[in-house]
């Protein structure tokens, strides 16, 4: 049974790394409409292994489709002069094929059947098929064909032909005259090769041969299967020779061999002509009759000529071959292995940090601790270097996204990739595909504008999706930029003040505060009159998914020109350097990412306003300063700033200086996310991005640099 | 025991061709993920059996069963091929192929076909 799920497993791992792989073949491609000779090849490769393994797991729809589409790729290697529309088409389907595939797979991964009907994209192959074949007003179609028509037993002729010519002669000798009926297994398959491989094994052993079907060059597997091979030989070898080898024949259900009189052979064999002897005669006639056949099986002749400039060129392209350097695992594993390490990552520091030796001067102690520490990190870069895959799976799919997006509203888009290598964690990866679908289905829904009004403002008529990744230290940045119609700062904020979002005045709201509206629950409703009436899918959704991972999003536009969104995720959930810092009696930690500098505050650099605000001079910058124990209400804390000490913070939003008691130390932190019922309530809790727990085995809060330093909790 | 090495691109056909050769007594000498390879492979591990996909990248299987039966006339390879490719299978038997096995196959076509082959122990 075990045996039975890792086959399936790898089937469907297997396939689903050939399927993605060809969408982006072809995608890439899409826009010179054409495919080289190479990846005509990868796609018929592609489709023979989808074939193979779907016939051998039993899933005959798949199987079929997947053999029809191979047969396509079979014809298109042959053919130079494929008409552009044709293309289009074979896009189309191909692609459509690919969905289609996943869907089943996926099916079968989740151990159903996979039961989708295959029928309506046969069809279409079977329509395109006959395009290609006889693409409209190409009348030299079918004079291109004829030079592919080197039938494939050409080329052993010369050999063949040469015992021909010496039949005669030979003939006069030949003393016995055989006639052998051979009946394969049933279900063996291809009974017509086979029996082709019966009368070649049989070289040199005969004078002179003739069998029925007199045709083996072409399928004949019915007739074999009802009526077996008869063969007729004339030869100077002894029946047990000829028995003998007869019976070496592969998957041989039973076996007849008779010595007869020569009248019983056939004219060819009876006769004078030389001709007679099989394989060169049957080839004449037959180039005409079967051209379709050869057209659905390709000359092996012709096609070698083909794969060796193709495999020179591979051979340039080495990289490909160190595929096999990886190895693919499990991702339970990996995410248990993760879990283990953060484990051990805390027990170290519950060990090290011991309330019963701290106190102690240990020094091999300490130097064992050092070392394991320095182990422990190790392990949890490795193990962390594992989970991150770069992100270009993720961006990939956006391009499928925009092309069926851009056909369904025909509007002309570009969509230009860039940081596709960033790593991230496999986990933020796989909650960042929603969300990045959702952003670019608004940008070409409503913020690209058709062609006619892009000319109109004076546009090129094709729109620019820009789909950006970056590393920046702990995070990972992502923007999603079009140069579409832009927000309408006016319009989101009346809206706003329609659906009682905001009770600002106009002239109070910042331009960041108005774009942020759009991210609000509600905001997006379907009778919405802004552009940004929506399908049913909020940005509220999508702001909250990001902010889950402990990420931000931000919006950035200019009326008429564009929009740009800015998602901050971390580039992992697990574990982050911490600086542990105390207030009251409380322990928090602050990322080390975020951390710039501490230091001990004059009082004549402080700054408090009016209304309480406090802030403080840095280098003759003005930031602001807030006091931790007021804003999570800690008691007995130090209040004095001349007491605590100063924490300055930054993040790309900004910068704010935090009051702390005091710095307790660097801390690694497993980051454990709160549960959701806290962060759904959000308030002060946005301040915080997670909790830990500490070496003595209490919990501590992690605070969310970006919060404090710019975007302020909605 | 016999060696048998496997030639297929696919991990899926490798490790379905594998399982069933070892429930049946055969040794695996190797694998290889093309007919470049699977050539190396062969010089190197010196196998009693070849099973040999067809459509392969790098070097397909017709190519790496010529350069395989060059290398060692004696060379006993098996095709393992597809409904479709009868003219590549045509053309593996004039090159020496020893006999070739339809996708899909049943468990014992392909272990009855390689003890054929072999006698066995």
């Amino acid at each position: 049974m075990s045996a039975v799920d890792s086959m399936v497993e790898i089937y469907v791992f297997e396939n689903m790394q050939l399927l993605e792989q060809l969408e982006v073949t072809l995608l890439d491609n899409e826009k010179q409409a054409a495919l080289s000779k190479a990846q005509i090849d990868e796609i018929f490769r592609v489709m023979h292994t989808i074939k193979g393994s779907s016939a051998m797991m039993g899933y005959d729809g798949l199987a079929k489709l997947s053999h029809k589409i191979e047969d396509i790729f079979a014809v298109l290697r042959q053919r130079e002069d494929i008409p552009k529309q044709a293309w289009a088409l074979i896009f189309d389907l191909v692609l459509e094929c690919i969905d289609f595939f996943k869907v089943e797979i996926t099916k079968v991964q989740d151990g159903l059947l996979p039961d989708g009907s295959h029928e309506p994209l046969i069809a279409r192959a079977i329509e395109l098929d006959g395009f290609i074949a006889n693409p409209p007003k190409e009348e030299e179609a079918p004079h291109v064909e004829p030079p592919a028509q080197i039938i494939m037993p050409d080329d052993p002729k010369p050999e063949k032909i040469a015992p021909a010519v010496q039949a005669p002669q030979k003939a006069t000798q030949a003393q016995h005259y055989y006639m052998a009926q051979i009946h394969f297994e049933p279900g063996c398959s291809m009974e017509s090769v086979r029996a082709f491989a019966v009368v070649n094994s049989l070289e040199g052993m005969y004078e002179k041969i003739a069998h029925e079907p007199e045709d083996l060059g072409v399928n004949c597997d019915e007739e074999i299967i009802a009526n077996g091979l008869t063969l007729y030989i004339a030869s100077n070898v002894y029946g047990e020779e000829l028995e003998k080898k007869l019976g070496e024949t592969m998957f041989l259900q039973r076996m007849e061999l008779i010595e007869c009189d020569i009248s019983a052979m056939p004219p060819s064999i009876s006769g004078e002509l030389p001709s007679a002897v099989v394989q060169p005669k049957k080839e004449e006639p037959e180039q005409t009759q079967s051209a379709g056949i050869e057209e659905q099986y390709p000359p092996v002749i012709k096609q070698q000529e083909e794969t060796a400039p193709a495999e020179q060129k591979r051979e340039a392209n080495r990289g490909s071959g160190g595929v096999q350097n990886f190895l693919s695992v499990n991702v339970g594993k990996v995410d248990k292995l993760m879990d283990l390490v953060g484990e051990i990552v805390t027990t170290e520091s519950m060990v090290t940090k011991h309330p019963d030796i701290v106190e102690l001067k240990l020094e091999s102690f300490d130097k064992q601790s050092r070392r394991l520490r320095q182990l422990t990190d190790e392990l949890q870069d490795i193990v962390m270097s594992i989970r991150m895959v770069p992100i270009s799976s993720t961006f990939r799919k956006m391009q499928r996204l925009v092309r069926d997006m851009a056909r369904k509203t025909g509007k002309e888009v570009e969509l230009v990739l860039l940081g596709e290598q960033t790593e991230v964690d496999k986990n933020v990866i796989e909650h960042l595909s929603d969300p990045l679908m959702h952003m670019i289905r608004n940008s070409m829904d409503h913020g690209l504008e058709t062609p006619q009004e892009r000319l109109a403002a004076g546009k090129a008529p094709a729109g620019t999706i820009t789909l950006e990744a970056r590393n920046t230290g702990g995070d990972v940045l992502i923007i999603i930029s079009d140069d579409g119609r832009g927000l309408d700062r006016d319009k989101l904020i009346k809206k706003a003040q329609e659906k009682g979002l905001t009770t600002k005045s106009e002239a109070d709201i910042s331009d960041r505060e108005a774009y942020r509206f759009i991210m609000q629950p509600g905001f997006s409703t379907r009778d919405a009159v802004t552009e940004f009436s929506g399908r049913g899918v909020g940005m509220d959704v999508v702001c909250s998914n990001v902010e889950r991972m402990g990420g931000s999003v931000s919006v950035d536009s200019e009326l008429g020109c564009g929009t740009s969104f800015m998602l901050n995720i971390p580039l992992t959930l697990a574990i982050i350097d911490g600086m542990e810092v105390k207030v009251g009696q409380e322990h928090y930690i602050i990322p080390i990412l975020n951390m710039r500098e501490s230091f001990e505050p004059r009082l004549y650099d402080i700054i408090i306003e009016p209304d309480g605000t406090e802030s403080i001079l840095i280098r003759g910058k003005c930031i602001r300063i807030e006091r931790l124990h007021r804003l999570f209400d800690v008691e007995g804390a130090k209040t004095d700033f001349y007491d605590g000490i100063m924490v300055l913070i930054e993040s790309e939003f900004g910068s704010t200086c935090l009051f702390v008691d005091k710095i307790v130390g660097e801390q690694q932190a497993v980051v454990k996310p709160l549960p959701l019922y806290l962060t759904r309530n959000m308030g002060r809790l946005a301040y915080i991005s997670g909790c830990t727990i500490l070496g003595n085995g209490s919990i501590s809060l992690i605070l969310d640099a970006n919060h404090f330093t710019g975007v302020k909790p909605v | 025991m016999p060696k048998v090495l496997i030639v297929d691109d696919a991990v899926f056909m490798r490790v379905s061709i594998k399982n069933i050769l070892i429930k049946n007594g055969f040794e695996i000498a190797g694998e290889a993920e093309n007919g470049l390879v699977g050539l190396q492979k062969y010089k190197e591990l010196k196998p009693d059996i070849v099973t040999m996909d067809i459509t392969m990248p790098e070097m397909n299987g017709l190519d790496a069963l010529r350069a395989i039966r060059e290398y060692d006339p004696t060379a006993s390879v098996v095709m393992v091929t597809a409904l479709g490719q009868e003219a590549m299978v045509r053309e593996a038997v004039l090159s020496g192929a020893k006999g070739f096995v339809v996708k899909p196959y049943k468990e014992n076509t392909i272990v009855e076909m390689l003890r054929k082959l072999i006698p066995f122990g």
